[in-house]
């Protein structure tokens, strides 16, 4: 840990250690989300093969905290758009309201996860398990990968704001922590979109 | 360089052109499995296949345009 470290202003506009160029994560961010999508693409051709070799009838659709769900979006929606406020404050280079607004998004990321959270317990309720039925196996499946990844993610927006980075500059890191939430709100919108439409 | 890489793309899509039957190939059991799983079954394994092509198709695109457009950098 650095001598002159203060938490929430952890990030430097040069980086220590300059030996790789800055280019390099956000190609590297790239390639790991193309990585993710095949491994969700997979999960989604999984379950649309599934749902059509179904000819069971206790194999019927599960009811889905609907409600709950499209809050859990919204939260999640909302803190892709608090993470461009943040950036666009660090761009006029506004630390403080930059930091408030990263927390935002930080939280809108943790609310989300309780959120999917209770969705299980909700389901749980009702009897719905892990192997109650092809439909609910692959929800948990979807809510629980995604989870993971948005757990992932909330550690780096954690780990931007309060941990000195000795490669990244503040831009670098920002932009690399931007790309992955987006994509997993997009990969969520996706999900819950694909969701409605099997209804 | 690009002239050449563009004969090669064409040479092997040409190539795989005038092998229609290596399109349909799969083994026995899965041919056996999708042929027996009914209409319905059988268009939820084209989905399927679709669903998994058009992203894995498209990433392999773009690393492949990402690539060609980094290459008037170097020069």
């Amino acid at each position: 840990m650095r001598s002159d470290w203060t938490p929430g202003a952890a990030l430097t506009r040069e980086p220590v250690d300059p030996a790789v160029p800055q280019r390099v994560y956000p190609t590297g961010m790239i390639l790991t989300l193309g990585a993710i999508l095949m491994f969700f693409t997979a999960l989604i051709s999984a379950w649309v093969v599934r749902k059509g070799l179904s000819t069971s009838p206790l194999e019927a659709p599960i009811g889905l905290p609907w409600r709950l769900l499209r809050l859990n979006t919204a939260l999640l929606l909302a803190s892709s758009g608090t993470l461009e406020v943040s950036r666009r404050f660090l761009r006029i280079d506004e630390p403080a309201k930059f930091r408030t607004w990263w927390y935002a998004t930080t939280a809108l990321g943790i609310a989300f996860l309780i959120g999917q959270f209770v969705a299980w317990r909700v389901l749980a309720g009702q009897g719905i398990f892990l192997a109650s039925n092809p439909d609910a196996s692959f929800f948990y499946l979807f809510t629980g990968a995604h989870a993971v990844h948005l757990i992932g993610g909330v550690v780096g927006l954690l780990i931007v704001a309060f941990r000195p980075l000795r490669r990244l500059t503040q831009t670098t890191a920002t932009r690399i922590a931007a790309m992955y939430w987006h994509f997993l709100t997009i990969i969520w919108v996706s999900i819950f979109l694909l969701l409605i439409f099997a209804k | 360089m690009k002239k050449l890489a563009i004969v090669a793309g064409i040479g092997i899509a040409a190539l795989t052109m005038i092998a229609p039957h290596a399109a349909a190939q799969g083994c026995a059991m899965c041919y056996q499995n999708a042929a027996a799983s009914g209409a319905k079954g059988q268009e939820a394994l084209r989905h399927g296949i679709l669903i998994l092509l058009i992203p894995a198709l498209a990433l392999f695109g773009g690393i492949f345009v990402a690539i060609y457009r980094r290459d008037d950098l170097s020069q």
